[in-house]
């Protein structure tokens, strides 16, 4: 008699436990209930630290379909990579919210599916904007007049660059730029400079993309970029830690720069909303078409949680524009921040799916072609899986830059030697891979000489605003020949515009050393290690 | 004897508790005998409606479970579907959608289903006469709700609202035109005739008002290929969406940005004006076409073989219960003309006098004739083509 009770008390038990009133530390998702009905929502990075929260409050709601507790569960996926996976099948989630819509018409596009998704609402906004440091938009007479992309195109195109706004200081106007195929913010500037160069502000076609006269307007525009980038995180780690002289503008999402702004930088940066008209990211909801009825269901419960005020107020702690219009503006998005609550006044049309690929490949047709050295240690301390590491590594890299690229390679041991001159990839690509497989290690690290190596290879393009002059480091340790010095590396680099990015190969890499060097050209530093040297490769191939 | 007393505590407690809970439940009579009849399982009213009315159905709803009505004895249930009125309407000719109710926008779908159904069917759908015949539950006419500036400057065109905005679109410069080049083209939009009861309205209002009348438009005014390329530039500057409201909350989220103005409600309109000024520091004003078109939201009980007597009860309990001056003035608070004559919409508080300038009409111009079906079908025909839709 006694047992069935017992087991009574502890399936009640049980149940309390599973129940939702059971409070789960804040952030953290609890396990989903046996009988849940289990949804899941892919969306891009920049709503992580909402999500986490609201996700985890939204499963302890209790909110049920069909008498069964709804379970949502969160795969943070950059946009441009989950269009990818959800085009292959790899990703099946039964929400996706990239950063823009504009992502849906890629994938229906891609996918020839017109139906792949059953409904798209917005859920937080944010205008894209070209973020400047404010004593420049001031020179440029910020905030009184307009600035648009031909004013841009101008100040590139400008011999005395800033010196015309009576600011020689700061030399030639710069800037960077992401990648189209995974930046949401890229697309939507490469998209913005195809309207500025047809001076068009809806209708764009596909006509209007392989122009001649836009692809020029693309590339003349390039001439300022001081490379590119995987992501918008290196940008703007950069702009905190180099300032002013590192570049001069960068098109972000205003929560980018509100979130910048927030961390009381020196100089801060204040948004342009681009005369010409801009773009609204929207991070939609999108209920994609494989979700079943009942998924669909929950999906609809989770939307107007994530659409209520209280999650609204929250998602504006992070410098989101509410998507609910019963919601306020207020704080962050202010002048204090950078940002004008009553901007952007014009938009720009999204273009057709087709007319958005073909600016995709038109600019990659288009962007800035690279004159890049890779410089490799080769020394004793590389031995083992650790070259053979770096080895497949620079393959990969080779592999995903641009037939036009010009590249060589220098090695490091005891002493600095120009393996392969600098040659166009398409021709040098056999000679580059054969000495990559030849890299024979042994002896010291003459790292410093090597620099000055490479920068005789690049003597001829110094001045070369057509191309992106880069040098790429792989080291594990700091010079140990001491034939120079890093003053040295310092005064042969002194007033040009080559970027030395330095990877710091292994747990030990002595990265002070190479910080230095980062430092004075204004880069990053990359760590890399065996076990993903390959990604390092990967990712850094976009920044040329 | 420990268990039998238990159990005579916990059934003396029941009565109790369900004697008090009486009322709350619904039972009207409190000093019925308690063990003549079982009380009739709860009947659920099912309503498709159109989802401008979503905010006023669902707070009436709640009201109407709470108040303890019932159907025949039974508890009602109601269960609320939004949907677009083309969109239900094509749900319910394909047998998808099997509502006790039907709501939407304007009685000219009704018309439209009856149609159809008499020739299926042999009868109409909705009964056109008796005490089931469809009765208005609230109005609303058509504006153009556009940001406060911008709109002074759609309207010194000395045309119609329409002429005015299309002389805008059309002129090269946008909004240069009008000395304001930052505010780039001009941009409007309206719901998708297709779907909606409100994008239908509105290309009806265009046509009507590019052959300057009122009445009589025939399938030659909207074939017209004058008509034609008037409407394509219109709608080369239009966003649509397929549901009104969810335009009109775009309208505020996005800002003067994405639309100078939108085709809308009345009372989708008269909902966000705080709204938008909160949001954007700019009013949003209301145009009305020079001539109207009412929606008028009929209450339709449906005569199909699903809807039961209990059914049919309960529609009509919950119909009398929008009708009811509390639940008639409520509409008003949202925005809605009443269907009760003596329900004022001026008062002191209501949406009218409290936006009043901002273009507030409480007299509504000329009507235009809702044409027969022949014309509507062939003035969407046309507008695919101008929308490239």
């Amino acid at each position: 008699m006694m047992k069935p009770i017992r087991l009574l008390l502890l399936l009640a038990l049980l149940l309390t436990a599973c129940g939702p009133t059971t409070a789960s530390p804040p952030g953290e998702a609890s396990e989903a209930p046996a009988n849940a009905v289990k949804i899941t929502l892919a969306y891009s990075p920049e709503k992580e630290a909402w999500l986490n929260d609201r996700l985890a409050e939204f499963n302890r709601s209790g909110a049920k379909v069909n008498n069964r507790p709804i379970f949502a569960e969160g795969v943070n996926k950059s946009s441009g990579a989950a269009r990818t996976e959800i085009k292959q099948g790899s990703l099946q989630p039964t929400i996706w919210s990239p950063s823009s819509s504009v992502w849906l018409e890629v994938l229906k596009q891609e996918s020839g599916n017109p139906n792949v998704a059953v409904s798209s609402r917005p859920m937080l906004l944010t205008p894209v904007v070209i973020s400047m440091w404010k004593p420049m938009a001031e020179a440029l007479g910020w905030p009184n007049k307009q600035i648009g992309w031909n004013d841009l195109l101008a100040l590139v195109n400008e011999p005395e660059g800033w010196g015309k706004y009576g600011h020689p200081e700061w030399g030639r106007f710069s800037w960077g730029h992401t990648d189209p195929e995974i930046s949401t913010t890229a697309l939507s500037t490469v998209l913005a400079e195809f309207y500025a160069a047809t001076n068009k502000s809806r209708g764009l076609t596909e006509a209007d993309v392989q122009a001649e006269s836009s692809q020029k307007f693309l590339r003349d525009l390039g001439l300022a970029i001081k490379h590119y980038g995987y992501n918008t995180l290196v940008f703007s780690e950069n702009m905190k830690k180099y300032g002013t002289s590192y570049i001069s503008a960068f098109p972000m999402e205003e929560i980018t720069l509100i979130e910048f702004n927030k961390s009381a930088p020196p100089t801060p940066l204040v948004a342009i909303y681009p005369r010409e008209g801009t773009f609204w990211h929207d991070n939609p909801f999108i209920v994609m078409a494989s979700a079943s009825q009942e998924e669909q269901q929950a999906a609809q419960q989770l939307f107007d949680f994530l659409n209520s005020p209280e999650s609204q107020t929250a998602a504006m702690q992070f410098g989101f524009r509410p998507a609910n219009t019963a919601v306020a503006i207020g704080d962050p998005i202010s002048p204090q921040f950078g940002a004008d609550p009553n901007q952007p006044q014009t938009l720009l049309e999204v273009p057709p799916g087709n007319v958005l690929v073909a600016a995709k490949n038109a600019w990659a047709a288009n962007r800035k072609r690279a004159n890049i050295v890779l410089v490799v240690d080769t020394s004793g301390s590389m031995r083992g899986d650790k070259i053979e590491e770096a080895k497949a590594g620079l393959e990969l890299f080779l592999s995903r830059l641009l037939p036009e690229d010009r590249v060589a390679m220098v090695t490091f041991s005891d002493t600095a030697e120009v393996v392969v001159p600098l040659g166009v990839l398409s021709e040098n690509r056999i000679q580059l891979q054969s000495a990559v497989q030849n890299i024979e290690v042994e002896g010291k690290t003459a790292m410093y000489d090597a620099l000055r190596e490479a920068r005789k290879v690049l003597e001829a393009d110094i001045d070369d605003r057509n191309r992106i002059n880069a040098i790429v480091l792989l080291s594990d340790g700091e010079d140990t020949a001491q034939t120079s010095t890093f003053e040295d590396v310092r005064a042969d680099y002194n007033e040009t515009d080559i970027s030395i990015f330095p990877i710091a190969y292994g747990e030990d890499a002595a990265k002070d050393a190479l910080q230095q060097i980062a430092d004075f050209t204004r880069t990053i530093v990359i760590s890399g290690s065996t076990g993903d040297i390959n990604k390092v490769f990967e990712n850094l191939s976009r920044y040329f | 004897m420990r268990p039998l007393r238990l159990a005579i505590t916990i059934g003396y407690l029941l009565l109790v508790i369900a004697t008090a809970a009486m009322p709350l439940l619904g039972w009207q009579r409190p000093y019925a005998p308690l063990s003549v009849l079982p009380r009739p399982a709860p009947v659920t009213l099912t309503i498709v409606y159109g989802t401008e009315k979503q905010r006023w159905l669902e707070d009436a709803a709640a009201a109407f479970e709470a108040s303890g009505i019932t159907a025949n004895g039974a508890s009602i249930d109601i269960e609320l579907r939004g949907l677009g009125s083309r969109e239900s309407m094509q749900g319910l000719l394909d047998g998808s959608l099997k509502p006790d109710v039907w709501s939407p926008a304007s009685d000219l779908w009704l018309a439209l289903l009856n149609q159809e159904w008499q020739q299926r069917a042999g009868r109409p759908l909705v009964p056109t006469s008796g005490s089931d015949a469809p009765q208005m539950l609230v109005l609303t006419p058509i504006v153009l709700a556009a940001w406060q500036q911008r709109a002074a400057a759609l309207s010194d065109g000395g045309q119609s609202a329409w002429q005015n905005l299309h002389a805008s679109i059309v002129a090269p410069e946008g909004w240069g035109a009008k000395g304001h080049p930052e505010w780039g083209t001009v941009k409007w939009g309206h719901a998708t005739p297709t779907v909606s009861n409100n994008g239908l309205q509105a290309l009806l209002l265009m046509a009507y008002d590019y052959h300057r009348k009122s009445s009589g438009l025939t399938v030659a005014d909207v074939q017209d290929p004058e008509f034609l390329g008037w409407l394509s530039e219109m709608e080369r500057a239009a966003s649509f969406n397929d549901s009104s409201a969810t335009l009109m909350n775009d309208m505020i989220a996005f800002g003067p940005s994405r639309y100078d103005a939108v085709a809308t409600y009345e009372n989708l309109a008269l909902a966000q004006m705080a709204n938008a000024r909160s949001r954007w520091n700019d009013n949003l004003v209301l145009i009305y076409p020079p001539a109207n078109l009412w929606s008028n939201h009929p209450y339709a009980i449906l005569d199909a073989e699903w809807v039961t007597p209990t059914d049919r009860e309960a529609a009509r309990q919950f119909r009398d219960f929008l009708l009811s001056r509390a639940q008639q003035e409520q509409a008003v608070q949202l925005g809605f003309r009443p269907a009760l004559r003596d329900v004022p919409l001026d008062g002191a508080a209501s949406p009218f006098t409290r936006n009043a300038s901002a273009g507030v009409r409480l007299d509504v111009p000329t009507l235009v004739e809702v044409p027969e079906a022949a014309v509507l079908d062939a003035l969407l025909d046309a507008w695919k083509r101008a929308a490239q839709r």
